[in-house]
């Protein structure tokens, strides 16, 4: 069975560009979330492999949402997605349980070895 | 984040108090094992435990808070009553505890500095390097030295970051994962970070080297000396300003005095106390049933004494555990009760501090013995016969001699007896042996006070001083002349009901009796192995602490003195050896 991903996103726009990412190269997505709140249903529902998590979303933010998954499974593997200049937001998703981070605009690459390392550990 | 220089005041103040908590929280442990029912117990584990936690905490130790968290997680319900103590939570406690103690007095650590720079183009390069950081602080040990974590987290971007490991290459190939790593540099080569055991076990204390203290103990003697003479001379000037200045002096002196002596000495407890879990574990690996008495503890020697039996200590205590108390049923068997007991207990005896380890184990097998000494040669066939009981247990005392077949990985083979009658010889010390097959061994240590600190009481006797140790004293009081009564022609008292012998100092020291006194006479109840008599001084002085000093050679054969001790003033005092007098 492949690995299977929840995409967490408020924008279609960015959730198709990452699904694509990781679709090219073998991941599933099972499901997509638009913010927090339903991201941590959609965990508790689905317990995905991994998880990419934008930070800044109505209705629950990234971070939020991640306290929320780590309750729930202190192994849960996410990935934070952020815009540049963050950096005091990602650090707090880090020190919050996420386990690493990709910045807006992707290189492709750097998704795919953030994924990679994250699912290794 | 304690900057860096701070930081090293703190480690050690973080380590020593650390390690002030083990000793107890391990008996605390034992405590608990053999009384689960203890609240009090549970409740000063998990309050030491809360403690370090968030000491560790603040030092940043994420793996220690981490560890002190957990225990506590487990002892929760128990201290709610919603558990009971079970083995794999005692097992835990335990484990948890050699942790903390490797990690606080972890010996010889290389640490290794690592720079590590990150590509120019890396997005968020402090967010990054958290992350890095995170996942290699799950590996293995790491600290970020610079920049400060408030600068890391910040919104600047810094592209430079220093660790320290004592593991460079793990780090090294974890690094390798990361694409906006781009240089790796191991910056100090071996930056040392030694901490010694011995002393992190004072806690709150300076690591002495002993030979220093031997070395600031005679320029006392020194300065003593001097100081009498000194005084001498200023009596003769007849100045009163001077004479004013050196009493000063001569006060200063002897507070220096009282420190030296006090810093050399240690109580037994920091040896005795390690016993209760060495025990509990020893005991847990071979499946015996031990019950441990510990006395004495707070009984003081030497420092360097202390240095030289704890090992023949542990050795002793081992066999106890090991080849003395039989496995349950081998005790049940034999009818005696399943849990086997050792005592170990230091008392003060005349002139030695004696330390008694016994066991209720299966004793000495005296057959064996004769056997074993067959076989290597040491005695002929017709020799065998009539060899002593006495005579056989010697052997034991004999280098690589070993009575057991098999070898224990715990005592090993032959590692017996001779280890510790060399370490007592080496300290002037003693050791004596007596075994009852089936019912169990007893070893006394004779350790000698030389150098020991006892409490005594000082009297005078014409223009000499005596100590008295305390050991033997009931009381002081002053007898009434007239209630003096003679039976056989030997003196009694009647004091509270109790008729007592009385002893005059003067007699015993062959000196005049003393005319023209008053009625009032200063006396001393003392006991010896039970029976009390009265001691007759000229003057009572004081109680206070005192160092023993062997003999000089020329008077050491005169029974009535086991040693003497230098009084404040310079002056020697000597040291009654108080079951002598009255014999």
């Amino acid at each position: 069975m492949g690995v299977r991903v929840l995409v967490v996103d408020d924008a279609i726009f960015m959730r198709k560009m990452l699904g694509d990412i990781l679709r090219k190269e073998g991941y599933e997505i099972v499901a997509e979330a638009e913010n927090g709140k339903e991201a941590v249903e959609k965990y508790k529902e689905l317990k995905p492999d991994l998880v990419t998590m934008d930070i800044i979303m109505p209705d629950m933010s990234g971070i939020d949402a991640v306290k929320e998954i780590i309750k729930i499974d202190p192994d849960a593997k996410i990935i934070m997605v952020s815009a540049m200049g963050h950096q005091t937001l990602v650090i707090e998703a880090i020190q919050a349980g996420a386990k690493d981070y990709v910045v807006k605009p992707f290189q492709p690459s750097r998704v795919l070895e953030a994924v990679q390392r994250v699912l290794k550990l | 984040m304690i900057d860096n220089s701070v930081g090293e005041e703190y480690k050690k103040l973080f380590k020593s108090e650390v390690i002030s908590y083990l000793d107890n929280l391990n008996n605390l442990v034992v405590e608990l094992e053999k009384h689960p029912e203890r609240k009090d117990v549970i409740d000063e584990i998990f309050r030491i435990f809360h403690t370090i936690k968030s000491m560790a905490g603040t030092m940043g130790y994420e793996e220690m808070s981490q560890l002190c968290h957990r225990i506590e997680d487990l002892l929760f319900p128990v201290r709610n009553g919603e558990e009971k103590v079970s083995q794999n939570l005692i097992d835990e406690i335990l484990n948890g505890i050699d942790f903390i103690e490797n990690f606080v007095t972890g010996e010889k650590k290389t640490i290794n500095r690592l720079k590590i720079t990150l590509n120019k183009e890396t997005p968020l390069p402090g967010a990054r390097f958290f992350t890095i950081l995170n996942n290699l602080k799950s590996i293995t040990d790491v600290e970020l030295l610079e920049p400060g974590i408030e600068e890391l987290t910040g919104e600047e971007d810094i592209f430079q970051f220093v660790i320290s490991t004592g593991n460079p290459e793990k780090i090294q190939e974890e690094l390798r994962k990361y694409s906006e790593v781009e240089k790796v540099e191991l910056l100090a080569e071996e930056e040392k970070e030694h901490v010694v055991k011995d002393e992190s076990k004072k806690p709150r204390e300076l690591r002495v080297d002993i030979e220093d203290l031997d070395a600031l103990q005679n320029i006392l003697a020194e300065l003593v000396i001097t100081r009498e003479r000194l005084k001498e001379l200023i009596k003769e000037r007849g100045d009163a300003d001077l004479n004013s200045a050196m009493e000063f002096h001569s006060r200063a002196i002897s507070d220096l005095q009282n420190i030296v002596m006090k810093i050399r000495m240690v109580p037994l407890s920091h040896i005795f106390d390690r016993f209760p879990r060495y025990v509990r574990d020893l005991a847990k690996n071979l499946g015996k049933k031990i019950n441990l008495k510990i006395i004495g503890s707070d009984i003081e020697l030497d420092r360097s004494l202390i240095e030289s039996i704890s090992d023949p200590l542990h050795h002793l205590v081992r066999n106890a555990v090991d080849h003395g108390i039989e496995p349950p049923e081998e005790r049940k068997r034999m009818g005696k009760n399943e849990e086997g007991t050792i005592e170990i207990k230091a008392s003060r005896e005349k002139g030695f501090i004696k330390i008694t380890i016994s066991d209720d184990g299966s004793g000495i097998d005296t057959e064996n013995i004769k056997i074993m000494a067959l076989k290597k040669g040491l005695i002929k066939e017709e020799q065998a016969g009539r060899l002593s009981e006495r005579e056989l247990i010697s052997f034991l005392f004999l280098p690589g001699f070993s009575t057991r077949e098999e070898v224990s990985d715990l005592s090993g083979r032959g590692v017996g007896l001779d280890v510790v009658r060399e370490a007592m010889r080496k300290i002037g010390g003693n050791v004596e042996l007596h075994s009852v097959q089936g019912k169990g061994t007893t070893i006394n240590l004779y350790i000698p006070l030389t150098m020991a600190i006892i409490k005594a009481y000082i009297i005078r006797v014409e223009n000499e001083f005596y100590a008295i140790p305390l050991t033997f004293l009931i009381e002081t009081t002053s007898v009434d002349k007239n209630r003096v009564s003679f039976i056989h022609g030997k003196p009694l008292v009647i004091l509270r009901n109790e008729v007592m012998p009385l002893y005059n100092l003067r007699k015993i020291l062959s000196l005049k009796d003393r005319n023209g006194d008053g009625t009032d006479m200063p006396t001393l109840v003392l006991n010896v192995e039970g029976k009390r008599f009265i001691l007759l001084a000229d003057e009572l002085i004081t109680s206070g602490d005192i160092v023993v000093k062997h003999l000089p050679v020329i008077i050491r054969d005169i029974r009535q003195y086991t040693g003497v001790t230098i009084m404040g003033d310079g002056y020697p005092c000597l040291i009654l050896d108080v079951p002598n007098l009255v014999q």
